[in-house]
């Protein structure tokens, strides 16, 4: 092929036009050493473009196969694993709810039949009456203390 | 799917996978490593995966975009860095890099920078051998659009070259 037909190739090579037959016409070409300056860095682009795959190493499928197999244990052992923690856990939050059901519903019970007796028994409408109460109080609540308090005394004398 | 499955259906894609994975790294180990990084990613997903027709094909670009997603987050990595922390880093990698970096040829590392469409149509057509027919089937576009994006990716690499 003339210079002239090469580059007329070329051309419909960059255009994308080329035929599959033309374009290994020109790959043969360019495998051949006496290559005109100018089609130099044309040369360059067919032979890496269309460059052979080297020689693949030795023992790739072997060595892909067992890290499948790796990956397919891993795989089931955590799945064992989150499958008892899920249950335990599971167990625990229902064991909780169980726990909070029961307490709220107490809770609620005692709210509303304490307060009537709150309002009934332990408000007075006579401020006479609520002090001399609240001293009462105050009074039980003093000698509980003192006695709390003596019995502290006693022990360190002793001591 | 389960192992065997898997196996029966990924396994026999080894050869182009590495064929691919060794244009695109330059060297035998790093190719290695993509192909495994590959059948990795295609091993995690496999259950939302239905059966490709061609295994091959869908593993060659499912490892092609795992590559071309590592390199996009080490240059935006590299991008981030203050310019001093960058040279520290990469100075014990340096030699090691472009060691493995010459391997990789010129009109590769050019592909590598082409638009994401010109990039893909170039590699099927060129390097994967698909017809035009099988192109659309996987991209959608039709004979038209390949053919001009094909044309303008060779283009900008022979330009590429000469510019050199």
């Amino acid at each position: 092929m003339t210079t002239e037909d090469i580059e007329n190739l070329l051309e419909k090579f960059y255009n994308a036009q080329t035929t599959t037959a033309e374009e290994v016409a020109l790959k043969r070409y360019f495998q051949s050493q006496d290559i005109p300056e100018a089609l130099q860095a044309d040369k360059q682009l067919f032979v890496q473009l269309y460059a052979d795959a080297p020689e693949e190493p030795q023992g790739l499928e072997a060595r892909i196969a067992r890290n499948i197999d790796g990956w397919n244990m891993v795989e089931k052992h955590s799945n064992r694993r989150a499958r008892t923690v899920s249950l335990r856990w599971m167990a625990g939050m229902a064991a909780s709810v169980v726990v909070l059901l029961t307490l709220g519903t107490y809770l609620n019970n005692r709210d509303s039949t304490a307060r009537p007796i709150a309002t009934d028994v332990e408000t007075y409408d006579n401020p006479k009456d609520a002090a001399g109460e609240t001293e009462r109080a105050l009074t039980k609540f003093s000698i509980a203390i003192n006695k709390g308090l003596d019995k502290i005394n006693n022990t360190e004398t002793t001591d | 799917m389960d192992a065997s499955e898997f196996k029966q259906i990924f396994l026999p894609c080894h050869r182009r996978m590495y064929a691919a994975a060794w244009r695109l790294t330059g060297s035998s180990q790093e190719a290695e490593d993509l192909v495994q990084d590959a059948m990795l990613r295609l091993w995690t997903k496999r259950d939302g995966l239905q059966i490709p027709d061609n295994a091959e094909a869908f593993a060659v670009t499912t490892m092609r975009n795992l590559f071309y997603d590592q390199h996009r987050k080490q240059r935006l990595k590299e991008n981030d860095e203050e310019p001093r922390e960058h040279q520290l880093s990469t100075e014990r990698d340096a030699s090691v890099d472009l060691e493995q970096r010459q391997a990789v040829s010129l009109v590769q590392r050019a592909i590598d920078e082409l638009p994401d469409k010109q990039r893909a149509i170039i590699t099927m057509h060129d390097i994967d051998n698909l017809s035009y027919e099988e192109i659309q089937d996987q991209t959608g576009l039709n004979a038209v659009n390949i053919r001009v994006a094909l044309s303008r990716a060779r283009k900008s690499i022979r330009d590429r070259l000469q510019g050199l």
